[in-house]
This record gives C-alpha cells, sequence and structure tokens, in this order.
C-alpha cells in the first residue's frame, strides 16, 4: 500500500488498485449496508408487480357482487381468503386493484411532475431573466394554493375518476421538482465543464442532456422516491373523502373511508386497505432514504 | 428591507388575485348551482330573481371584480346556506376549533421535533439514532389517513381509552379527546422537524469553529446549545413557515373524522352544497395565510443569520 501513496493522502488510495469500482457500483455498496433499503424495495416491487398483473393474480373480479356472502372475515370462507365487504365483493381482489390504483396516480403524477419539473426548472436556471420571474411567479402561485381544499374544489368541476384525480393530484404536484432542478442548474451552470463543452460549440441542448442531466440525476431519483408517497396519500385522502375513484374501482383510501361506518364490528374491512396504505409508502420512504444514502454523495457524511 | 417587505405585500396581493380569479373560474364552470330542485323547485322568475338579487345575471369577469372589490374591505358576499350570518363571522365560528387544534399540535411538536433531531445528531449511528430517524420517517411519510385510522382502532376502539368525537367544539370537549387529534396532527411535522435538525446539526457539528471551541475546552453542552443551536435555527424557520400555515387552515381530515366543526370539515360541507362566496373566501383565506406565513419565514432569516441577504434580487 504505502508505495501506492505517492504524492496522495491515503484516503484517495483507499479504493483497492486492483479494481476501479464505476459510480453505479459504488451506489450499490452503499444501498446493500442499508437493510431497511432492501425491505423498502422489495415492498415497492412486489406491489408495483401486483399492480401490473392484477388480471391474473386476483381470484375475482373487483366488482363482482355477490349478496348472499357478505361481510365474511378473513379466512371464514375458503373461497375469499381475506373475507368479503359490504356487497360481498372478494377483499383481496379488491386490494390488488387498489395498488394498481395508487400507481396509476402516483406513476402519471411523477412522470408529469418530474418531466414539467425538469423543463422548468432548467429554462428557470439555465436563462434567468424574465423567464426566471415568470415561472417564479407560477410556483408562488401554485404553492400559495391550499392543497387539499384546491384539489376538493378542482375535482367538484370534474367529478369523480381516476384521470380527474390523476390530474388534480398532478396539477400542484411539479413546483418542488422545478425549484430542485433549478437549484442544480444553478449549481452547475458556471462550472468549467459547462462552459469548455459550449465554447467547442455544443448546443444548448446537449450541454443540457449530455452534461448537465447526469450530474443533476441522482437527486431527482431521490426526490422521485420521495414524491410517491405523497402522491399515494393524496389519492388516498381525497378518496377518502369521495372526492376521487368513483365505485366500482377499488381504492385504499375510499376503501378505509367507506368501511368507516363498520367500524365497530367489522374492523378488518378497515385494517386491510389502511395496512396496504401504510405498508407501500413505508416502502417507498425507506426506498427513498438509502437511494439518497446511496446516489447522494453529499450524504456520505452520514456513514 | 421595508422596501423589501413592501415589494413582496404587493406581490402577495396580485397572487391572490390570480388565485381568486383561478378558483372564481373553476367553481363558475362547476356543474350544480345553489337552487334545490328536488326539495323546493322555484319557478323560472324566481330563480331569476334571486339571481339578480345575488348580482349573478352578470357576465363572469364583473361579479369575480365586484367580488375582489368588496373582499379586499372584508365583505366576503353573503353565504347560500347561511344567508343570515355574514362569512367573516362564520369563519369566526368554526376557524376558531382549527386554530385550537393547530396551535395545540405546534406546541408540542416543534419542541419534541426539535429535541428529537439533535439527540439524534448528538448519538449518531447508535441505536437511539435509528430508532428516531426511522419514527421521523415514518411520521413524514405515513398517509394521514392511515394514521388517523391507527390511532382511532387502537385507542377509541380496541382500548377505548380515548373517546372518538361528538361533534362539540373543542373547549367544551373533555381534556381526554385532544389527545389524539392533536397527536396526530403534530406528528408529521415532528418528523420533519427531527430529520431537517439532525441533518442540520450533523453538518454543524463538523464544522472547524465547533472544533476550536471542542479543542479550547468549551463544555459540550454549551458548543451544543450555543454554536450548533444558533445554526440550527435556519431550518427551525423554513419549517415554521409550512407548519404555521398548515395549523390556520386546518387538516380537513383530522376535522371529519373526529368530527371537529372546525374549517376544513366546514369547507367540505360548502362543497357538498356548492356554497361557492363561502368556497371562495376559505380558498382565498387560506391563500393569503400560507404566504404570510412565508413571507414571515423569510424576513425571519435575515434576522436570524445576517448573511442571507434579502432584496437584492438573489438568495
Amino acid at each position: 500500500m504505502a508505495t501506492l501513496e505517492i504524492g496522495k493522502n491515503s484516503k484517495a488510495a483507499t479504493p483497492a488498485p486492483f479494481k476501479i469500482l464505476t459510480p453505479l457500483e459504488l451506489a450499490y455498496r452503499r444501498f446493500r449496508r442499508n437493510k431497511l433499503g432492501f425491505v423498502g424495495a422489495f415492498i415497492v416491487l412486489a406491489f408495483m408487480f401486483m399492480s401490473l398483473f392484477a388480471n391474473f393474480l386476483a381470484p375475482y373480479t373487483y366488482d363482482k357482487t355477490n349478496l348472499s356472502n357478505v361481510f365474511k372475515r378473513p379466512g371464514q370462507n375458503p373461497a375469499n381468503v381475506l373475507g368479503t365487504d359490504d356487497l360481498g365483493r372478494d377483499l383481496l381482489s379488491r386490494l390488488i386493484y387498489g395498488a394498481r390504483t395508487s400507481f396509476q396516480v402516483a406513476a402519471v403524477a411523477s412522470l408529469v411532475s418530474t418531466v414539467l419539473g425538469m423543463a422548468l426548472g432548467f429554462l428557470a436556471g439555465w436563462y434567468g431573466g424574465w423567464v426566471d420571474l415568470f415561472i417564479n411567479r407560477l410556483l408562488e402561485l401554485v404553492g400559495s394554493l391550499p392543497a387539499l381544499l384546491f384539489q376538493i374544489l378542482l375535482m367538484g368541476l370534474l367529478g369523480n375518476g381516476i384521470w380527474q384525480v390523476t390530474f388534480v393530484i398532478t396539477v400542484l404536484s411539479w413546483p418542488g421538482m422545478v425549484r430542485l432542478v433549478r437549484a442544480q442548474v444553478l449549481a452547475y451552470k458556471e462550472r468549467d465543464f459547462i462552459t469548455a463543452s459550449q465554447s467547442l460549440g455544443a448546443s444548448t441542448a446537449s450541454v443540457a442532456f449530455r452534461h448537465l442531466l447526469p450530474n443533476i440525476i441522482n437527486p431527482l431519483i431521490v426526490a422521485v422516491s420521495f414524491g410517491v408517497p405523497g402522491f399515494i396519500a393524496a389519492e388516498a385522502a381525497l378518496s377518502f373523502l369521495g372526492y376521487g375513484i368513483n365505485e366500482p374501482i377499488p381504492s385504499w383510501g375510499k376503501m378505509v373511508g367507506k368501511a368507516g361506518q363498520y367500524l365497530q364490528n367489522f374492523q378488518y374491512l378497515m385494517v386491510l386497505p389502511a395496512a396496504c396504505l401504510a405498508i407501500l409508502v413505508l416502502g417507498f420512504a425507506f426506498l427513498g432514504d438509502a437511494l439518497r444514502d446511496a446516489l447522494d454523495p453529499s450524504s456520505d457524511r452520514a456513514s | 428591507m421595508t422596501a423589501y417587505i413592501s415589494r413582496r405585500v404587493i406581490e402577495i396581493f396580485f397572487n391572490l388575485l390570480l388565485v381568486s380569479f383561478l378558483s372564481f373560474a373553476i367553481m363558475w364552470q362547476t356543474p350544480g348551482g345553489p337552487f334545490d330542485e328536488v326539495n323546493q323547485p322555484l319557478s323560472k322568475e324566481a330563480k331569476a330573481n334571486i339571481r339578480a338579487k345575488y348580482g349573478l345575471d352578470q357576465p363572469f369577469y364583473v361579479i369575480w371584480w365586484n367580488y375582489v372589490k368588496n373582499a379586499v374591505q372584508g365583505d366576503f358576499g353573503t353565504s347560500y346556506q347561511y344567508p343570515k350570518q355574514t362569512i367573516i363571522s362564520l369563519f369566526q365560528r368554526y376557524w376558531i376549533n382549527s386554530l385550537i387544534l393547530g396551535a395545540l399540535s405546534v406546541l408540542w411538536s416543534f419542541p419534541v421535533g426539535v429535541i428529537a433531531g439533535v439527540i439524534a445528531a448528538l448519538k449518531r449511528n447508535t441505536w437511539i439514532d435509528r430508532t428516531i430517524t426511522t419514527v421521523s420517517l415514518v411520521g413524514v411519510t405515513m398517509p394521514q389517513i392511515a394514521l388517523i385510522f391507527w390511532g382511532v382502532l387502537i385507542f377509541s376502539v380496541q382500548l377505548k381509552w380515548l373517546p372518538w368525537g361528538n361533534g362539540r367544539d373543542l373547549w367544551q370537549q373533555e381534556l381526554r379527546f385532544l389527545i389524539m387529534p392533536v397527536f396526530l396532527f403534530g406528528f408529521p411535522t415532528v418528523g420533519s422537524m427531527a430529520r431537517y435538525v439532525r441533518s442540520g446539526m450533523l453538518d454543524v457539528m463538523g464544522q472547524e469553529y465547533i472544533r476550536t471551541a471542542k479543542s479550547k475546552g468549551v463544555a459540550y453542552v454549551s458548543v451544543v446549545m450555543k454554536h450548533a443551536m444558533r445554526n440550527m435555527m435556519i431550518p427551525i424557520v423554513t419549517l415554521f413557515g409550512p407548519t404555521l400555515a398548515n395549523a390556520f387552515t386546518g387538516s380537513a381530515l383530522i376535522e371529519v373524522f373526529f368530527l371537529i366543526p372546525g374549517i376544513g370539515g366546514f369547507f367540505l360541507t360548502a362543497v357538498f352544497t356548492r356554497d361557492y362566496p363561502l368556497l371562495m373566501a376559505i380558498v382565498l383565506v387560506g391563500s393569503a395565510v400560507l404566504s404570510l406565513t412565508y413571507l414571515i419565514s423569510d424576513v425571519s432569516y435575515t434576522l436570524i443569520d445576517p448573511r442571507v441577504r434579502v432584496g437584492g434580487g438573489r438568495k
């Protein structure tokens, strides 16, 4: 080792001289250390799998009612493993399809807010001036709206439905992303490698995608992972209050809300969707935490 | 400083104008109206009369502009459902419950969050730290309805320790009733506060001047309290804005679930009854409160940290 340390401090030379790790491998190493992160990743993947293959996994369709088979507790009836609800619908099937609802809302909202955030954040940070001013005004407008109240107002206009819910959640979802991207762009804009590629004649698009994006993608991934719980919670809250998904499409939030009247006698009706909601959201949170430790170099100090 | 504040206030005013236009347009387009067609059908003439009385026969932008002019003077119009009371008095009636709930939550959640964050940072990478960070992660991300539900199920339904809700005002409730809503409202704040404070503390504790102070023999507690805590004020103030705004606008979910007659639950009834003047007023006031709290926290930055300059165009 000693011979390798010429002109360098020992810390810089510690990565084994035999194998040079790529940043991704380093990130994976850091990720692997975090057990909760693994649990989170597993939960998220499992629920994702469930929602993608709901048609094959669910024993029944989500809207098949059977009024001679209502309020069966979990395990009471072998045909319905997790029991049935007030209309005799199979609870397991509805929970599985409920995951699809949550993911659909969260996926669209994350995608749109990320793309919009990247576009507006880049414009604001890169061009500055009145573009920045205008985008900042927009951010302030959206940021000053009381979220839940405004979403409910919009739902009143649009009517219930999964796309409407997705829309009202997405509409308010992007300011955080814009702020993040803008700050990152500002931090990198004056750096030498950006100036260098510009002076070599690289187009703005090329600078943005080839040089800027790889540098700012990590905090973005972390932000998405932390944003998803918010979207899932927002959908659940709206549906819970009766401004979300229409019957018979299942949504965990709505299932919790509807089961409120049976809380004294049939608690499983509420426990199961509330548990799904809690588990999935925690999964994303743990995953996000581990991803930040793994991907965000500035959090190295914590290790 | 004065120039900065007055500029911000003007900006907030224009922002509110936009918000009012936006929500006014949304409600204008929303199907349904204030008339009860099923139980009290009215003749066409009667409806036209009522529309004229409330000024609803004019074009959209005229109604909006009239509304803004009156709202500036504190007159938010007449609620359709409660025509005998002014909207301000309705606000006072319902808001007080939200305010009590919010204030009590802030009172416990801020100190607890700060203390938890400091402890986590000082005991870094021990089981104490891991417990605090995990619990606060749960607090930050757990959807409120899941939290509320578990709270009610465990403490009200199963253990029967805490009463659930009877729709009375908060000051008429027994003290035990307050425990759960106040806890649930504050819990997410504790989580985010603890996380902010912890990471800020870790940043500060690694700084040279902390090492210098330590090496000069300054007592550990004093180092932490005097040097580190002062630098912790920034994240605390950052969080204070949204939390305060939350406390002001109330939590619709908690109010609905615990049958607290607060502004959030009141808003929901107003949506059901299509009580546009009331809805407008709630959204506008909520938005104004949010903007003001942001302004307050921006101004407080300069008071805490002289490096933060304000009004220079860049921050």
